[in-house]
């Protein structure tokens, strides 16, 4: 188990007896992410790839740093592979948006998992509505709560342009077979446009392993700011791309008549970024580093597996998971009889932090014959006290409702 | 916990959670609407036979949180029978003694809604309070 996190994340320490278990909603700040952003806009901060002046060009390079720290970070081939975006969501319409639009047809075929977060989801459904294309959804093994191979592979076909899937759900915690499924879609030529964003957080991450065509993901569910995200494309696709967004930065050269684009990853770099957001990433991901995903996996593994035993011997609480694994931290259950919204509220009512609803996975919550879940998630910070709240909290739910 | 909760999930909210009334089959439907709340999933089907300008009978049959049920199946009792104008001003009421936005004498509303003022305590939870009322306006607003 990991001791002492706490200390480095001040809304913790602010909010003493604070149950925080919702991270993969979005992390909490360790004090390191928040002074690197803090120092360079106290003392770097200046607008990047603009001024000759001396302040503009540090800025510009702690941009560029954390471009290289980000691919190291996924072993990217070169930093260029590499557009930042607001957050994961962007980052797929950008793809949807540019070679999905350039590259699908009346009668191809999508193929997306029903495991999708709305972000890998809605753009695939509305490019294949727009193009009368097919949107194929594959679906889970209802024993396993795991991504159906078997059906992945028959749902591709020579009509696929796109598969897209997710690295780790953020619903069951589920981490498809990544590997299998860029293989799959190669055999027929189709790209693959992975979501990490739950990935990431958790696991080192190796793209040569698997080369994606397309990956995408979120600074904030990884100890960064919100509001910057990453997009890794393949520099073949990043190169024969239209652009995303017109405007400022992502030029070569205007006239009255017609704009040439700057190459990749300005040339989907349009207007001025989110550079702290940049820097808080790169600061982010030393941190997890400096700690070690595996040890953070394995303190919240942990902490979820502990979580799991109380409340599956209370017997009022049904947990969504394959009995032998939790990944990720993730802890999706409900509580019989309750709705999982007024569970939310008296655990909120306790500051115990947890998600209730759809999770934004609608099609998978439907799968699974369900409204709505509460979701549990632990990170690196969580304690067994944590645990402990949240137990007592389903308990009191209980009492309230009179189960 | 807090007294607020308390007041929030008080005995006749979850009996009209756990056992919801006028979920049923109408003779014949004049108005129907459906209402969803993306938030938290809760979904509401109204339905409203009416004699004339007088509101004969009411479905409501909620899939959803205690509040949004509760509050469906108190708006059921207290809307058969009046007119579809009665309604509709009853409807403004009680949107703004749950929100706030206006001055209501609770001793002007039926007593069975004071059930669900606890709700104005949890801003996120109006919403869910209010789905019903706001479906049902858009049922009658229906032509
Ligand atoms: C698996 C997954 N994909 C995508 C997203 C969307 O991330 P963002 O809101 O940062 O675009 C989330 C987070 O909500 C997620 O959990």
């Amino acid at each position: 188990m990991l001791e002492g996190v706490q200390n480095d994340f001040p809304v913790l320490k602010n909010h003493p007896g604070l149950a925080y278990l919702d991270s993969a909603a979005s992390t909490q700040k360790p004090s390191v992410v928040l002074d690197a952003m803090d120092h360079f806009y106290r003392f770097n901060y200046a607008n990047i790839h603009r001024g000759v002046y001396s302040l503009s060009e540090q800025a510009t390079a702690s941009y560029e740093a954390a471009r290289m720290r980000i691919a190291r970070f996924i072993h990217a081939k070169s930093p260029e592979n590499l557009v930042f975006t607001r957050n994961t969501t962007e980052s797929i319409n950008l793809v949807a948006a540019t070679i999905g639009e350039s590259m699908v047809r009346e009668g191809d075929e999508i193929v997306v998992t029903i495991m999708e977060h709305h972000a890998n989801f809605v753009p695939w459904q509305q490019l294949a509505l727009k193009k009368g294309a097919t949107l194929k959804v594959v679906g889970i093994d209802r024993e396993t709560l795991e991504l159906d191979m078997a059906e992945l592979a028959s749902a591709i076909t020579d009509k696929t342009r796109f598969v897209c899937c997710t690295m780790a759900s953020n619903v069951l915690g589920a981490t498809p077979n990544v590997a299998e499924v860029t293989r799959l879609a190669r055999k027929f030529g189709a790209l693959t446009v992975f979501d990490a964003a739950q990935f990431v957080p958790h696991h080192p991450l190796d793209i040569t392993s698997f080369e994606p065509d397309f990956l995408a993901l979120s600074g904030h569910k990884m100890l960064g700011a919100d509001g910057f995200g990453v997009l890794y494309g393949k520099s073949e696709h990043l190169a024969s791309m239209p652009p995303f967004m017109t405007g400022g930065d992502m030029i070569e050269n205007v006239t009255i008549e017609k704009t040439t684009y700057s190459q990749p990853p300005q040339k989907f770099e349009a207007g001025t970024p989110f550079i702290a957001g940049a820097i808080s990433l790169h600061s982010a991901i030393d941190y997890l580093e400096n700690i070690g995903l595996d040890r953070i996996q394995e303190h919240e593994t942990e902490l979820a597996r502990l979580a799991d035993e109380k409340l599956r011997a209370m017997g009022k609480v049904r947990l969504y998971r394959n009995a032998n694994r939790i990944h990720n931290g993730i802890l999706p259950f409900n509580v019989e009889g309750v709705h999982p919204h007024d569970v939310a509220t008296i655990l909120g009512d306790m500051d115990i932090c947890v998600r209730a609803g759809h999770h934004c996975a609608q099609p998978l919550i439907h799968f699974m014959d369900e409204i709505a879940m509460i979701r549990a998630s632990f990170y690196l910070y969580n304690t067994e006290e944590d645990v402990e709240r949240l137990v007592a909290g389903i308990q009191k739910t209980l009492e309230v409702f009179h189960k | 916990m807090t007294t607020q909760l308390d007041n929030m999930y008080r005995d006749l909210i979850l009996d009209h959670y756990e056992h919801p009334r006028n979920c049923h089959e109408l003779n014949h439907t004049d108005r129907t609407e459906e209402g969803f709340n993306p938030l938290c999933g809760d979904h509401v089907n109204i339905q409203f036979e009416q004699d004339g300008r007088t509101i004969t009978d009411i479905s409501v049959c909620t899939k959803g949180c205690a509040i949004c049920t509760a509050s469906g199946s108190i708006m059921s009792d207290i809307l058969k029978g009046l007119s579809v104008d009665e309604t509709k001003s009853m409807v403004e009421n009680v949107k703004a003694f749950l929100t706030g936005d206006r001055d209501i004498d609770p001793a002007d509303l039926p007593s069975s809604l004071q059930a669900l003022s606890g709700v104005r305590k949890f801003p996120i939870r109006i919403k869910c309070a209010l789905l019903p009322w706001t479906t049902a306006e858009l049922a009658l607003n229906k032509k």
